[in-house]
């Protein structure tokens, strides 16, 4: 108990500090309540995932109205304008990193017209997020941090039941992510320019795109559109699945790899693993085969996004957070004594996780989710 | 096992405090983690999407739209102050296979002026691209302009740019090609793209050397050739502002005409080396700069001493001669870094006079002082606070010295407190140049303290160069101090040290 309410006054210190300190709007006590609602919950309750899930998709949602609504204000259009390009102002996103990162050892330069510091979407401030998230949650960053997951994560719980089975084939979506990132890779440096960005990320639709001048530009306008019909509406509601994330995303494929820096990881007790397979059918991120679980490899594949789902639907309590540095297999060391008890609570993987995971996911909102409510009242209140 | 155990534990509780307090405390100084990380990284953006690596940039001084020194500005309101005023010219190497762009293959130029105007700039760009004798020297429309062209560099083409359109013509006018215009930060600055896809411009791509003459006129749709007529002499050449190389000045150049004689000025090109890639060295040599750098960094502690001794006087003599007088007491008390009496004293008259905005401006910066010490979740909360004082402060100014103590109290917080939080550097940049400007009306207006108010204008503009640049905007950021280098040149050296160490810095960090 003395743990969680540790935690949660830690937790509120951090939401007061990013969201209601130095403003006065009801906006940000609001979203500030909200979020540590969620908080409260999930480490009362243990059940990370459910609130997670409510999280992410209503960050996504707000971070949407609030990014159109910035864009409105500023230059009154989603289309990119010409001048917001040469002033190098488009937003700098974090899916761009691993295709800027070979052109920029050939030219020097970042391939992407965003401004390079003084600003919250900098390329340097989204680095210097990439960094930290990566050394601590890892590819965590999808299922607690990333603004555009939340969409599939909503949608594909719109469904009750699971339309289409991808568990046989989880390694080869897998792999096709892998060789989607390489190719949009090769393709970026090729062009010495952010390709995904300008013909393939479905999320143009919820933030910016180019304007229709031309017939590229046309193509390039039905192609995300398709894609995100396709990857983020239709196929995860089949599968209940994040299908763009698992099978699309150049970030998502990256950050598996720069995953091996984190701080924590998920850890299947193979003693206790009755092989079920619950936790294969839920996981959302097509991160735990049949060979997962007969192969014994006690955690998860490559993908896995730290998002709880396994957890909290094993029946035998088999899957638990772990730090990066126990070994496979191994857990911590038993405690000798009551104060080695209660130093032990404190250092539990899990909760450390949650709160590093939740502290990423109420900074990289705090400016966004106030803002959208501000907009969504004065609907309401008369004006936009 | 000992060991294993012990291993454990260090590395959980490291991951403890990470969590707990790393995350949050990295975000608080990410501003500063960042500055510094790019500070050795040095991270550009890709050159093809801002218009090209630069070639050339020309600084034209502030406040000279004036054309030959008398000419009277536009009265129609459509003419804001400023909207004429050239401060910076810059040209790019052309670019080719540019990406995200309407134009893959382009030659850019950038025009910046002191104010904004949407529509009511007719500007003229006369370029000698060859270096041969084969152009014109008249201008594009016969006594549009009023000026001609030195001889040894005729124009090979003209940009005609007016508000958000332009053309290029060559001298021969067989050539005609539309331009892509796009005007940005509240149309003070034109972005001007030549499209190369034409197989005769293409020769720029290779060129090294080509001639400028830019010439800013007002707009109007019954001017010859767009310009506003100026209604002086039939000879007055109808610019505002141009652009001269070193050496020559504005006024001395449009003043040339001669109505007796049927004399028009001659306009002197700048030169561009199309493949500089860099700015040119503002410096001499290292060893010079260091050796100034010393001398005013000295001199400059000198009279950071002497403001902080004459200020400590200046309190004491304010506590025993005037005691009735709090606020003059209280300003004494806070030049001489007398933190705690200042807020003391300010606090009273607030009590007194909630309007007053000299307490409101001082107050402010206090408060924000005092966030300085203070936990950064108090901090946040006193920021806002000061900037509650210092807003109104600005709201509740109403003659020159109030509104300088405003801007400046409200600049200095901006200018300190971290962008990446508070996103407050530009506005800082705005109050030092609004400060700038009202001791530049100051030391217009013939006070024996020119000299003094002109060195406060130039460490305003220093200050607003610094917002800039903590915002990114290097290229303001250089208008900025090169204004100020130009306002300290001819004041006294010990006076003027801080600014002119504060513009040495910049250069050293441009060569660098």
């Amino acid at each position: 108990m003395a743990v969680k309410i540790f935690f949660s006054l830690c937790m509120s210190a951090v939401v007061y500090f990013f969201i209601v300190a130095g403003k006065s709007s009801p906006a940000e006590w609001i979203y500030a309540g909200f979020l540590m609602v969620l908080f409260v919950q999930m480490i009362r309750t243990g059940d990370f995932s459910k609130y997670r899930r409510i999280f992410q998709f209503t960050f996504a949602f707000l971070f949407a109205i609030s990014f159109i609504g910035i864009l409105y204000d500023e230059r009154g259009s989603m289309a990119i304008a010409e001048d917001s390009i040469q002033n190098s102002e488009i937003p700098f996103c974090h899916i761009t990193i691993p295709l800027t990162m070979l052109p920029y050892f050939i030219t020097k330069t970042v391939i992407f017209p965003a401004r390079i510091i003084g600003h919250f979407a900098s390329v340097i401030s989204m680095l210097l997020i990439w960094f930290i998230v990566t050394i601590t949650i890892g590819r965590g960053w999808c299922s607690w941090v990333c603004f555009y997951g939340g969409w599939e994560d909503g949608v594909s719980r719109l469904s009750k039941k699971t339309r289409f089975r991808l568990l046989s084939y989880n390694k080869d979506i897998r792999a096709f992510q892998f060789a989607f990132l390489f190719f949009i890779i090769l393709v970026s440096f090729a062009f010495l320019s952010s390709v995904y960005c300008e013909w393939f990320c479905p999320f143009k639709i919820v933030t910016e795109f180019s304007q229709i001048t031309d017939i590229p530009g046309l193509i390039a306008t039905v192609m995300f559109i398709g894609l995100f019909l396709g990857l983020v509406i239709v196929m995860p509601f089949l599968t209940r699945k994040r299908f763009q994330c698992v099978s699309f995303c150049p970030f998502g494929a990256f950050q598996s790899f720069a995953d091996r820096l984190s701080s924590f990881r998920i850890s299947i007790d193979t003693d206790k693993c009755s092989g079920c397979m619950k936790c294969a059918s839920s996981c959302p991120f097509c991160a735990i085969d049949k060979d997962t679980i007969t192969g014994k490899k006690g955690r998860p594949e490559i993908t896995c996004a730290k998002c709880g789902e396994c957890i909290a639907v094993c029946p035998e309590k088999a899957i638990s957070y772990q730090f990066s540095f126990v070994r496979k297999g191994c857990s911590g060391p038993e405690a000798e004594s009551k104060t080695g008890e209660i130093i032990q609570m404190f250092l539990e993987p899990g909760t450390l996780f949650l709160f590093s995971a939740f502290t990423f996911s109420v900074i990289i909102s705090s400016k966004f989710g106030p803002d959208a409510l501000m907009r969504i009242f004065s609907i309401f209140t008369g004006g936009l | 096992m000992k060991n294993k155990k012990s291993g454990y534990y260090v590395h959980a509780v490291f991951i403890f405090l990470t969590a707990v307090f790393g995350i949050s405390s990295f975000f608080i100084f990410s501003d500063i983690i960042g500055r510094s990380l790019q500070s050795v990284i040095k991270l550009k953006t890709d050159p093809s999407f801002t218009g090209g690596r630069i070639a050339a940039v020309f600084y034209d001084p502030v406040g000279d739209d004036h054309g030959y020194g008398g000419l009277s500005y536009p009265v129609s309101k459509n003419f804001p102050a400023g909207a004429l005023d050239l401060v910076r010219y810059t040209v790019h190497e052309p670019v080719y296979n540019a990406q995200w762009s309407k134009l893959s293959d382009y030659w850019q130029i950038d025009l910046e002026f002191t104010g904004s105007l949407r529509y009511g700039r007719n500007i003229r760009i006369y370029i000698d691209a060859d270096g041969n004798s084969q152009g014109a020297l008249q201008t594009k429309t016969e006594f549009a302009e009023g000026v001609e062209f030195d001889a040894s560099f005729p124009w090979d083409y003209v940009l005609s740019i007016q508000n958000n359109e332009g053309t290029l013509q060559s001298a021969d006018g067989l050539l005609i090609v539309q331009l892509n215009v796009v005007q940005t930060d509240h149309y003070k600055k034109l972005a001007v793209r030549i499209p190369l896809e034409n197989h005769l411009l293409q020769t720029l791509y290779s060129i090294d050397v080509t001639r400028h003459y830019v010439c800013v006129g007002g707009w109007s749709p019954a001017g010859r050739d767009g310009f506003l007529d100026v209604s002086e002499s039939a000879f007055t050449p109808k610019l505002f502002d141009i652009l001269v190389p070193d050496g020559k000045t504005q006024e001395q150049v449009l003043s040339a005409w001669n109505e007796d004689t049927f004399e028009v000025p001659v306009l002197y090109p700048v030169a561009v080396i199309m493949k500089a890639s860099l700015e040119k060295s503002q410096l001499n040599s290292a060893e010079e700069s260091d050796e100034l750098q010393k001398k005013l960094e000295l001199a400059a502690a000198k009279k950071s001493g002497e403001i902080l001794k004459n200020s400590t006087e200046a309190y004491e003599a304010a506590v025993r001669e005037s005691p009735q007088d709090m606020e003059k007491i209280a300003v004494a008390a806070f030049n001489a870094e007398k933190y705690d009496e200042a807020e003391k004293l300010f606090d009273q008259l607030l009590m007194k006079n909630p309007d007053s905005a000299n307490a409101s401006a001082y107050k402010g910066s206090l408060i924000a002082l005092r966030s300085s010490k203070a936990s950064p979740l108090r901090a946040v909360d006193m920021v806002a606070e000061s900037y509650r004082y210092l807003d109104r402060s600005i709201s509740l100014a109403d003659d020159p010295a109030e509104l300088i103590t405003a801007f400046l109290n409200r600049g200095n917080v901006s200018k300190a407190v971290p962008d990446i939080v508070f996103g407050k550097a530009l506005q800082g940049a705005g109050d030092f140049l609004a400060a700038g400007n009202e001791f530049k009306k100051l030391a217009a207006s013939g006070t024996d303290d020119r000299k003094n108010y002109l060195n406060s204008a130039a460490s305003a503009y220093c200050n607003a160069a610094i917002c800039f640049e903590i915002a990114g905007k290097k290229e303001e950021a250089g208008t900025w101090f090169r204004e100020a280098d130009r306002m300290t040149a001819d004041l006294d050296f010990e006076e003027t040290s801080e600014v002119r160490l504060m513009v040495l810095r910049y250069f050293k960090k441009v060569d660098r």
